[in-house]
């Protein structure tokens, strides 16, 4: 496929590699000449010097039809201005990196909408996903946020005298926003239909608002889960985006930053968490804070060797989970030898959204749940195609296939069977893999 | 310092009190201002002279401010404003105290006496030597008639009664004109007692009667008057304000009026008329009162618009409310002035009391009425103004509303618990349970209300109650309203973030590392200084209150309660109450000051401490005393 990024740090240049030995035709945009310069020289890659916002370059660089742009320049404006240029001039997928979380909020204005870009990547946000999966709920890994973070999927493992169990889920008269997804029982998963029913300790999926999951949790689930502690020491981007994730009522959460402006900052926006003005990376520092006696212990500091030194403290202490951000491959294998349960990198992350995204026809992207021939599809709504001509309820889905959540220009929302799609929107699908053609069909010009 | 500019702006202060005096003269003549008193149909020529005198120094004032200042030169920057602000209500309360003086209105009764003839009764504040049964017989009924004395049967028939009272059943020996004439001869007696057709000049109504003097208000006590009006406190020194001999009624309109220009405070009447763009703001900022002073509006004089708008709308309903609930018109203007500014001047003695007792079914609609005002002038103006515009929601999300609104009910529930427990509101030995409830919810709240939004109007007497109502209605003294409201107090505002700073602080102890924002409502409050300033406040008002009782316990001579054992004791309690119900605007206190008692007892310089507390209270603190800072008059 073609593919054209604009910009090359590390990210970029990394990712223009990746894709070059998964055989694409790559095409860079950088505006520094030395870099220019030595990519042509290092990498099967054509790279073009220019601004990544100047429509000419873009053409020079071959946007008109080419299959994914990359916007990944250090500036968020730029990335997000170039992308929308370059899904106007013809590219069929454009991703935008933003480091701000004002661009990924959509209470008040939907960005990615408005400047018609497919996908905004925040690296920072993504190993915070990662980071909160490993936390909510150990031994799975069933947790996504999808639609643009509006939607969560929360795995619930059913126990005894909740009210659900035996009836099936039609019965179960559970709010419109929310749906069972998948039901795994005894090491097989399906997708939950209308018809069945839920056993004792059947692992099943929720879908919808955090709101709402957590509203009809109990239905499923009578024991209350213990409430958690979790330490984060650094808070920058990925720090703050975690902290976020998890703060409410079954986390207690700490953060720890060194830096008193960006303390009193992330004090502000974190309002259920408490913000420590402390130095992770000494250990007096980690024992005052009782880290020993807490459930979870996260360094994402933005320092490899800080956050591994931080973790191997912790565990010492007493902390009885640690995870890390470690950026540099070389500490892969070290790392689990000094018993950090689990070390996120963000690369690989990135790498894993950007080849999902890297799809033809209706898909935008494609992700599997693991453990399970289950995909979570990413469909674009085109003008005419057969998913458009009815509701939900009448469609010929085949019978593995759930349509989860539906996102318009108005609202994101979970689908239920009486709504009808639109042209425009993009909807999230749970499919199994063998039933996946007959679904693409449906979004099929 | 710009002087030039300050007297400028202080000539149209002078303009303004003026003019507003204007609208006390009708009332003088008897068509428009008289109630029904067949006994008193004429013109009131002392209140009317008064007043125009009173006006025509008030133009004097602005004619001598405005020359000195017609070529002042330069902007309005934050020191000069805050000696306007501060100078202004200076000014303002001394022209309000000219009708008063001028107008030689009477505040209350040369004689005091003490409730047994055994103890020293005073004339003139002086103690004389205790009375015999008789004496005190003859006394005790011209005192509780007032200025308008008895004639010569009605006090024979009472000091009959009064002296068997006394005896336990033996009648006078001697009658009482003879007891008469021997007080007169005793010195100091003399000139307190009058005698029937002494004074050839007296009004009709009293002129055969057998009276004791009325006293004239001096200056303390006019300025005390005129600053508990604009301070909007409503703590009177007039101790019978239905005698239209001694207080005239355009007198008492006028002191209505200082409450409606208190209420929406004299600076914001100006920058409603003159605007004074970035000046304005610095004024206003000086004079609203509460911690946070946005409004609703980005230029300063649409939000004064505003608030005025709202202030004059919601006195014009509740005047026609009243009016309607069978008030005349001029008790219900008066009365609307009173609650909206959250002053409490009422134009009874028995404050709303006297309406219930004139009509019982009508009086208690009244009631629930006032409450209801006194409730949304104690709220904040800019939520008022949401309301208006279909966004009620807003009101209630506000965080400070909730409480204020959660104080009045819990508070309001704890008050009636324990009054019907000790069965305060037990009118007669046949009150049955379900009335006494109503009376219990009636009473009860409307003391809340009124205390608790520094109205001070009272409808029942919660000096009597048991001591936790009184106790909490002391505490409830130093809430006060919301921010942006005419309510005085502390503000619920700061209540809430003192308590989340103190919380803050006990967190900081054991976890100094800690980083916490204040937050309020969920979101972080932005004023870095807002914590330092909340402290400050609080801290100043209780060094205040504490000075400030020590200075009228050590000012105020014992003989003002009374030298018997039995008063003394109050005297500590009741001087708090007093520092109390001034500085934070309410009015009434406990004891000697409570809900049926007034200020017209205390010496001249304990009423000018009381003066100087209403005027900080109002103003909020810095206004005032950076006054007497000399650095800050120095320009250089």
């Amino acid at each position: 496929m073609r593919i054209v990024i604009l910009g090359s740090g590390t990210v970029g240049t990394w990712i223009a590699d990746l894709l070059c030995r998964n055989n694409h035709s790559v095409t860079v945009v950088e505006s520094n000449v030395e870099t220019v310069r030595t990519i042509n020289a290092e990498l099967d890659i054509r790279a073009i010097h220019g601004s990544a916002s100047e429509s000419a370059i873009l053409f020079q660089a071959g946007i008109i039809g080419c299959d994914l742009c990359l916007a990944v320049t250090g500036d968020d404006e730029v990335n997000i201005v170039a992308a929308s240029m370059a899904k106007a001039m013809g590219a069929r997928r454009c991703v935008a990196r933003v480091y701000g979380r004002v661009f990924r909020d959509l209470s008040t204005f939907d960005y990615q909408r408005h400047f018609r870009i497919d996908r905004f990547l925040s690296l920072e946000h993504l190993s915070a996903v990662e980071f909160v999966r490993a936390v909510r709920s150990p031994g799975s890994a069933v947790l996504e946020n999808f639609a643009r973070g509006e939607l969560e999927v929360q795995e619930v493992i059913c126990d005894d005298p909740a009210p659900a169990i035996g009836k099936p889920l039609k019965e179960l008269k559970l709010p419109k926003g929310v749906r069972v997804g998948t039901i795994q029982r005894q090491g097989k998963t399906w997708i939950a239909g209308a018809g069945d029913s839920i056993e004792v300790s059947d692992h099943i999926t929720l879908i919808g608002t955090r709101e709402e999951i957590d509203s009809v949790k109990s239905k499923f689930q009578v024991k209350a889960a213990p409430v958690r502690s979790v330490v984060i020491a650094g808070g920058g981007e990925t720090g703050l985006a975690l902290a976020r994730m998890l703060e409410g009522q079954r986390y207690h959460v700490t953060l720890m930053e060194e830096n008193m402006e960006r303390c009193e900052f992330l004090s502000r926006l974190l309002e259920f968490t408490t913000v420590v003005h402390a130095d992770a990376t000494r250990r007096a520092i980690l024992e005052e804070e009782r880290v020993g006696n807490m459930d979870v212990f996260v360094a994402c500091t933005g320092d490899d060797e800080n956050n591994i030194m931080a973790c191997v403290e912790a565990r010492e202490i007493g902390a009885k989970e640690c995870m890390a951000i470690v950026q540099r491959p070389d500490y892969a294998n070290v790392v689990e030898k000094l018993g950090i349960n689990l070390a996120v990198s963000p690369r690989n992350v990135v790498a894993r959204q950007v080849l999902g995204l890297l799809n033809s026809g209706p898909i935008i992207s494609k992700k599997n749940l693991p453990g399970g021939g289950i995909a979570i599809v990413e469909f674009e709504v085109m003008p005419g195609v057969v998913a458009t001509e009815h509701v939900i309820a009448n469609l010929k889905l085949p019978p593995h296939c759930l349509i989860a959540a539906i996102m318009s220009s108005d609202y994101v929302r979970v689908a239920s069977a009486d709504d009808r799609l639109t042209p425009g929107d993009t909807v999230v699908v749970l499919v199994e893999e063998t039933a996946l053609d007959a679904v693409v069909k449906l979004f099929e010009e | 310092m710009n002087y030039r500019l300050v007297c400028r702006l202080l000539s149209i202060v002078c303009l303004i009190i003026g003019v507003t005096m204007v609208f006390s003269l009708p009332w003088a003549w008897p068509a428009i201002g008289h109630r029904t008193d067949e006994n008193f149909q004429q013109f009131e020529t002392h209140g009317f002279l008064g007043l125009v005198y009173s006006i025509l120094l008030s133009i004097i004032c602005w004619a001598v401010l405005w020359r000195i200042g017609r070529k002042s030169k330069g902007e309005l920057y934050r020191r000069e404003a805050m000696a306007v602000v501060g100078l202004s209500w200076l000014i303002a309360t001394m022209l309000g105290a000219m009708p008063y003086v001028l107008s030689g209105s009477c505040n209350k009764l040369a004689v005091r006496l003490f409730n047994s003839y055994e103890h020293a009764p005073q004339v003139y504040h002086d103690e004389v030597s205790p009375l015999s049964e008789d004496q005190y017989a003859v006394v005790q009924s011209l005192v509780a008639a007032g200025a308008r004395g008895l004639s010569a049967e009605r006090l024979a028939e009472q000091y009959d009664a009064k002296v068997k009272q006394l005896t336990k059943g033996q009648p006078p020996t001697r009658p009482f004109d003879e007891v008469f004439d021997e007080l007169r001869e005793l010195p100091h007696w003399r000139g307190a007692l009058i005698e029937p057709n002494e004074n050839e000049d007296a009004p009709l109504d009293r002129r055969n009667n057998f009276r004791i003097r009325a006293v004239k208000m001096n200056i303390a006590d006019a300025i005390f008057e005129s600053q508990s009006g604009f301070s909007t406190t409503g703590a009177t020194v007039i101790a019978d304000l239905e005698d239209p001999v001694s207080i005239p009624h355009c007198i008492l309109f006028w002191r209505s009026s200082t409450h409606f220009l208190g209420g929406l405070g004299i600076i914001v009447l100006f920058v409603v008329i003159l605007g004074q763009g970035s000046a304005g703001k610095a004024l206003m900022r000086n004079e609203m009162p509460g911690p946070s002073k946005e409004g609703s509006h980005s230029r300063m004089q649409h939000t004064a618009w505003m608030f005025a708008g709202l202030y004059c709308g919601l006195n014009l309903v509740l005047t026609v409310l009243l009016w309607m609930l069978g008030m005349n018109f001029y008790d219900a203007v008066c009365h609307a002035f009173g609650t909206l500014a959250t002053g409490g001047f009422s134009t009874y003695n028995a404050s709303l009391g006297h309406f219930v007792q004139a009509d019982p079914v009508s009086g208690a609609w009244i009631e629930y009425v006032v409450i209801i005002f006194m409730v949304l002038a104690g709220t904040n103006f800019t939520l008022l103004y949401f309301m208006m515009i279909g966004q009620a929601f807003r009101l209630i999300d506000d965080i400070e509303w909730r409480y204020y609104m959660g104080i009045i009910v819990g508070v309001t529930i704890a008050v009636m618990t324990f009054g019907m427990f000790y069965d305060d509101f037990i009118i007669d030995p046949e009150t049955s349970l379900v009335n006494e409830f109503l009376y219990a919810l009636r009473y009860g709240l409307f003391q809340v209300v009124s205390i608790i939004t520094t109205t001070g109007y009272g409808t029942h007497d919660f000096d009597q109650w048991n001591s936790f109502g009184r106790g909490v209605l002391f505490l409830l003294m130093f809430v006060g309203g919301c921010a942006g409201s005419t309510g005085g107090g502390l503000k619920v505002i700061r209540h809430i973030l003192f308590h989340k700073i103190l919380f803050l602080q006990l967190e900081k102890s054991y976890h100094p590392t800690v980083v916490r924002p204040l937050r309020l409502g969920g979101k972080p409050v932005d004023d870095p200084e807002l914590q330092n300033n909340i402290l400050i406040y609080f801290s100043l008002i209780l060094v205040l209150f504490v000075f400030g009782w020590l200075s009228v316990v050590t000012l105020e001579p014992d003989s003002t309660w009374g030298a018997s054992e039995e008063h003394i004791e109050h005297k500590l309690i009741d001087s708090a109450t007093a520092v109390a119900a001034t500085l934070n605007n309410v009015g009434p206190g406990l004891g000697i000051i409570g809900a049926t008692q007034n200020y017209a007892n205390f010496t001249s310089w304990t009423k000018l401490l009381f003066t100087a507390l209403m005027m900080i209270g109002r103003l909020e603190i810095f206004a005032v005393l950076v006054l007497f800072m000399p650095r800050f008059w120095r320009s250089r």
